[in-house]
């Protein structure tokens, strides 16, 4: 009992805290969606708003253009984490003091972070000069501001989330047992098969819940689409965003209606990283 | 194979190490025609500007940085109770809010801040520092819960029992105990809980109103504008002010606990 009661207490200022805060944030954003705002005159309650706003290709193609650069980033990211991950294990095996690099990037925020791949991968950056230093004209690198492809996105992303993924992979490579590999070794597998069919398995719910978390982060953050963007389409929580300031009452439904299927839609990252959460603490036991 | 491994990690870390040189460059360029690889002439203009706002730019940093120092400090009251249940207690529900403390990190904490916003108006604290502190400390949360817990799990409850066992009070036991082992996760939340809360823009803007002008707030349309010395100049002052905070725990946790480099930065 006494027990109980000091569990409690100890988890009561966080749980409380965030509760009221989610709490309130997804119910406000609920309310507002179906245009209840009292200070700004509108009281009667309806679905115009996401009828309206599922009925306009801008909102279709801001889905589209988000999905996109937060696949592409969060996929590749995790892709070449691995890839890093395993050379630096196979490489450095006794450097742990090595990954200590990959942490540089997480100490650069977002908007930072945008600014240094425009001078090092945009167009006259920093590679595009080295380019052309090698190879002469001819090759050149695209501009990435604006671009409707979303290069410039995806890349700070991937500059962003690579290395961090590299780190929490590395983490658990070194702490899997080597004698797994040997053995997959010994029995006469190549370091590459030993690597995809004993390894990447055993990382499996690392990978699944290093994927979803940068996913989750790239889908709902406004900072990168927002500096380096294009105009149209606009990542959606830059439209909720351009509505939000909007002074037209209405428009601010809109900015809910966004916010309150965004918050629907992060059901889906929360599903799955409890899924592959429970399945490392199943091969964990 | 060999060779091609290690082609592709020095590729790696050029592609991780080379943004910094071009901040550097760019920080003191004058002239910097294409194609060439270094700059035509050197220039102090960024820096020179950065000087004729330093009042400004001052004020910002000095605000940001308490309001911080201020978040993660609170982060670290609120999560550590938090982490300490989750470390070392067994109960019914856990695996629920163990998924409950780490959900904001998997949803849009934007959106949740932009409804916020309308029940922060009614209780006076949108425009408010207690306001933004309110949001940054609900962003900040799961990376101070998460990492303390984890930090728990690896120094254990024993030592702490055992100095119990042997007569310590408890307030003896958390000083000489276990402050000390825990010394390297405390610096990593702090760490990271004062990046998280320092580089916040969005968050700071909804519920700041523009009111609360903290660096990221100031340095955003800069950023946005394209003038490559200036942004050279106040990225660079950006990393160093970080820089100097996790220096600053590292000296504090060492002079605490006898040892030292924890952040390995």
């Amino acid at each position: 009992m006494r027990k109980s009661i000091t569990i409690c207490l100890l988890l009561l200022p966080a749980t409380l805290i965030q509760l009221w805060i989610m709490f309130t944030g997804i119910f406000s954003s609920i309310e507002q969606s179906l245009g209840y705002i009292p200070t700004a005159g509108l009281t009667e309650i309806s679905r115009d708003y996401y009828r309206e706003l599922l009925a306009d290709p801008t909102f279709w193609r801001s889905l589209l253009f988000s999905l996109y650069t937060a696949l592409f980033s969060s996929g590749l990211s995790v892709g070449l984490g691995l890839g890093l991950a395993g050379l630096m294990a196979a490489n450095f095996p006794a450097r742990f003091s090595a990954q200590q690099w990959f942490k540089l990037p997480i100490i650069v925020p977002h908007l930072v972070a945008v600014f240094l791949i425009m001078v090092t991968l945009g167009n006259a950056g920093l590679v595009d000069r080295l380019l052309h230093f090698a190879w002469g004209p001819g090759v050149r690198l695209p501009n990435l501001t604006m671009d409707p492809w979303g290069l410039g996105i995806i890349l700070t992303y991937i500059w962003k989330s690579a290395p961090y993924a590299a780190f929490i992979l590395y983490t658990f490579l070194r702490n899997t047992d080597p004698r797994l590999i040997a053995t997959a070794r010994n029995l006469g597998a190549s370091p590459w098969r030993a690597f995809w069919h004993v390894l990447v398995p055993l990382l499996k719910p690392a990978l699944g819940g290093c994927f979803i978390l940068i996913f989750a982060y790239n889908f709902t953050a406004f900072e990168v689409p927002f500096l380096i963007g294009p105009t149209y389409p606009k990542a959606l929580p830059v439209l909720a965003y351009t509505y939000f300031l909007n002074p037209d009452s209405e428009a601010r439904a809109y900015a809910m209606a966004i916010n309150s299927l965004l918050l629907l839609f992060s059901l889906f990252p929360i599903w799955f990283f409890q899924r592959c959460w429970q399945n490392e603490s199943k091969e964990g036991s | 194979m060999k060779f091609w491994s290690k082609a592709f990690l020095v590729l790696a870390l050029a592609l991780l190490a080379l943004p910094f040189a071009g901040l550097l460059l760019w920080s003191l360029a004058g002239e910097w025609p294409w194609p060439q690889l270094v700059p035509a002439t050197v220039s102090f203009r960024g820096w020179t500007a950065f000087a004729a706002m330093a009042e400004k730019f001052l004020e910002a940093i000095v605000t940001s940085g308490l309001l911080s120092s201020a978040v993660t400090l609170l982060c670290l009251l609120v999560s550590l109770p938090a982490a300490r249940a989750l470390a070392y207690y067994q109960f019914a529900g856990k695996r629920l809010i163990e998924i409950f403390f780490i959900s904001p990190l998997l949803a849009p904490v934007m959106s949740i801040a932009m409804g916020v916003h309308m029940q922060f108006i009614r209780l006076g604290l949108a425009d408010t520092l207690p306001g933004v502190m309110l949001i940054h400390l609900f962003s900040c949360l799961p990376y101070g819960i998460l990492i303390l817990r984890d930090a728990l799990l690896a120094v254990g409850s024993q030592w702490e029992d055992q100095a119990k066992v042997l007569g310590a009070s408890r307030w003896q036991a958390a000083r000489y105990i276990v402050l000390p082992l825990l010394a390297p996760g405390l610096v990593a939340a702090s760490v990271m809980v004062f990046i998280v809360s320092f580089s916040e823009y969005i968050l700071t803007f909804i519920i700041g109103g523009g009111k609360i002008v903290t660096f990221s707030l100031l340095i955003f349309p800069y950023l946005q504008g394209g003038d490559r010395n200036i942004s050279s100049v106040l990225s660079i002052i950006f990393l160093l002010v970080i820089l100097l905070w996790i220096l600053v725990l590292e000296l504090l946790a060492r002079r605490y606990t006898g040892q030292g480099r924890f952040f390995h930065l």
